[in-house]
């Protein structure tokens, strides 16, 4: 059972993401804001993070800068989750550092949001 | 006045002048003072006996010059009577973009020249003010935007989420009826998702802040995938969809992805709109206008003339109960016309009620110098980095 961190600040979409993850088997730790991302970061690691793009306090891209200064998180694959893109800009991804990440555009289906997930987990 | 005044007002008299006044009154003192002093040195010479000159050379020297004089003077003034006009045009011309009061001050004087120049840098400045306020228009627009984005996606977002959890029955079992009503909220979360994209499109394009990749291609090649996929929705319909290409259109210059949009957006619609018979796609190489005309024409039942004005404005909607049930934004031919726009094209419409209706555009043909030419490739466009196929 893959662990997923989901950090997202909107409580509605973070809570409904959680149960349609949670519904196909996954392990969902939920987050509002960066900080507690990278103080659980210390303890820990998931499988995969889903990462919002506009938090408060630190970005997504931001915080996920941050968490690739620590070598266990480096391969860990992260899935940007964004509101400012369409459909067809978030298909290019965002790059961050020169390293390219995929990104699902809000609103997402829960069909398309678990397709990026398990393709990520098995690439993994 | 005393004389030191008479003078200073002398000469700010005359350098505020006409341009006109000011060279006859120099050309004339700078050709005929010589002539004088050569005539009188000739008369002094002749007097005393030193006749050293002929006198008929010299008539006609003099009458050469005079001549020279003459034809000088008319081609300067005439060349000066042309500055003086563009002054008075570029005076009358200033009325619709400065005030009356500043164009009043601007034309004070006679010397037209020092008034050009007056108004050259008035005009620059007011020009400056204008650009620093549509650029932070431009930077406002932007962040609204993001924050519209940002506003509308989320909330809607969690809406379609829990529909769709429900619908799928992750939660629980529900029965037809059930699911059936789920399914109208989704259909309308994806309609709302799509008018969002829509307006934040057209909102970038108008605030110009869309580049547009203008690649040399071959029109005809770009636009048959497009009409390949449409026809089985036009066949489903019992429609059909033909081309009736112009070999000889040229290559062109335009945005494969926007072209394919606005062909997208116009064969959308006409296969929408028609009940019977089809929608044939024609283009037509126009060299009389030096452009390729591109049209999307159907056998629908038409739009009244009144009507035909409407069509590209935003959310305009002929008939909104046929338009709501397909899905539409109302915001495809607002947004095709930009793109056209862009393109430095015509967009427009004929139609005829009962017979049909054509949608036509235009796009340049440009001089191949040295824009890029497409390496074609079905994929080039829309690629999916970092994304598995």
């Amino acid at each position: 059972m893959a662990k997923i961190w989901l950090v997202e600040d909107d409580q509605n979409l973070a809570n409904l993401t959680k149960v349609a993850l949670a519904k196909k088997g996954y392990q969902v730790m939920v987050f509002y804001e960066s900080l507690q991302v990278l103080a659980e970061a210390k303890k820990q690691k998931p499988d995969l993070i889903l990462m919002d793009v506009m938090l408060p306090g630190q970005s997504g891209p931001e915080t996920v800068t941050a968490l690739r200064n620590d070598p266990n998180f480096r391969n860990i694959p992260v899935i940007f989750l964004t509101a400012l893109l369409s459909t067809e800009e978030s298909a290019l991804g965002m790059t961050i550092d020169k390293v390219n990440y995929k990104t699902l555009g809000k609103p997402y289906d829960i069909k398309r949001l678990l397709e990026v997930v398990e393709t990520s987990l098995i690439k993994k | 006045m005393n004389k030191k005044d008479k003078k200073l007002l002398f000469v700010a008299s005359f350098d505020d002048a006409s341009i006109l006044r000011k060279f006859t009154i120099l050309f004339l003192v700078a050709s005929i003072l010589p002539m004088v002093l050569l005539y009188y040195i000739y008369a002094q010479n002749s007097r005393h006996g030193h006749i050293g000159i002929n006198p008929a050379n010299f008539t006609i020297a003099m009458v050469l010059m005079v001549l020279g004089v003459f034809v000088g003077f008319i081609s300067m003034h005439s060349l000066l009577k042309k500055v003086v006009n563009i002054s008075k045009e570029n005076s009358k011309a200033l009325g619709n973009i400065l005030s009356p009061d500043t164009v009043k001050e601007l034309n004070q004087g006679e010397n037209e020249i020092v008034i050009l120049s007056r108004s050259f840098s008035a005009v620059t400045q007011q020009l400056e003010e204008k650009n620093k306020k549509l650029r932070s228009m431009y930077e406002l627009q932007k962040d609204f935007t993001s924050m519209v984005s940002h506003e509308l996606r989320t909330p809607l977002a969690s809406i379609k989420m829990a529909v769709e959890l429900v619908a799928e029955e992750a939660v629980g079992e529900i029965n037809i009826e059930q699911k059936e009503i789920l399914g109208r909220a989704q259909q309308e979360a994806d309609r709302l998702k799509r008018l969002i994209d829509d307006i934040l499109y057209l909102s970038k394009i108008e605030a110009d802040k869309l580049q547009m990749n203008f690649m040399i291609d071959d029109l005809h090649r770009v636009m048959t995938p497009i009409v390949e996929s449409q026809k089985y929705v036009a066949q489903s319909r019992g429609l059909y969809l033909k081309t009736e290409f112009d070999p000889g259109v040229p290559q062109l210059s335009f945005d494969r992805d926007r072209i394919i949009q606005v062909l997208n957006n116009l064969l959308s619609n006409a296969i929408k709109f028609t009940k019977e018979g089809g929608i044939t796609v024609k283009t037509l190489n126009k060299i009389s206008e030096n452009c390729v005309v591109v049209s999307v024409v159907d056998t629908g039942r038409g739009i009244s003339q009144e009507d035909l004005p409407k069509l590209f404005g935003k959310f305009q909607q002929i008939d909104s109960a046929q338009e709501n049930v397909d899905g539409g934004t109302g915001l495809g031919l607002a947004i095709s016309r930009e793109i056209i726009t862009r393109h430095s094209g015509k967009i427009w419409v004929e139609s005829k009620l009962g017979v049909g209706t054509a949608f036509n555009f235009t796009l340049p043909i440009k001089e191949i110098k040295s824009a890029k030419i497409s390496s074609f490739s079905p994929y080039s466009s829309t690629q999916k980095r970092g994304q598995d196929a």
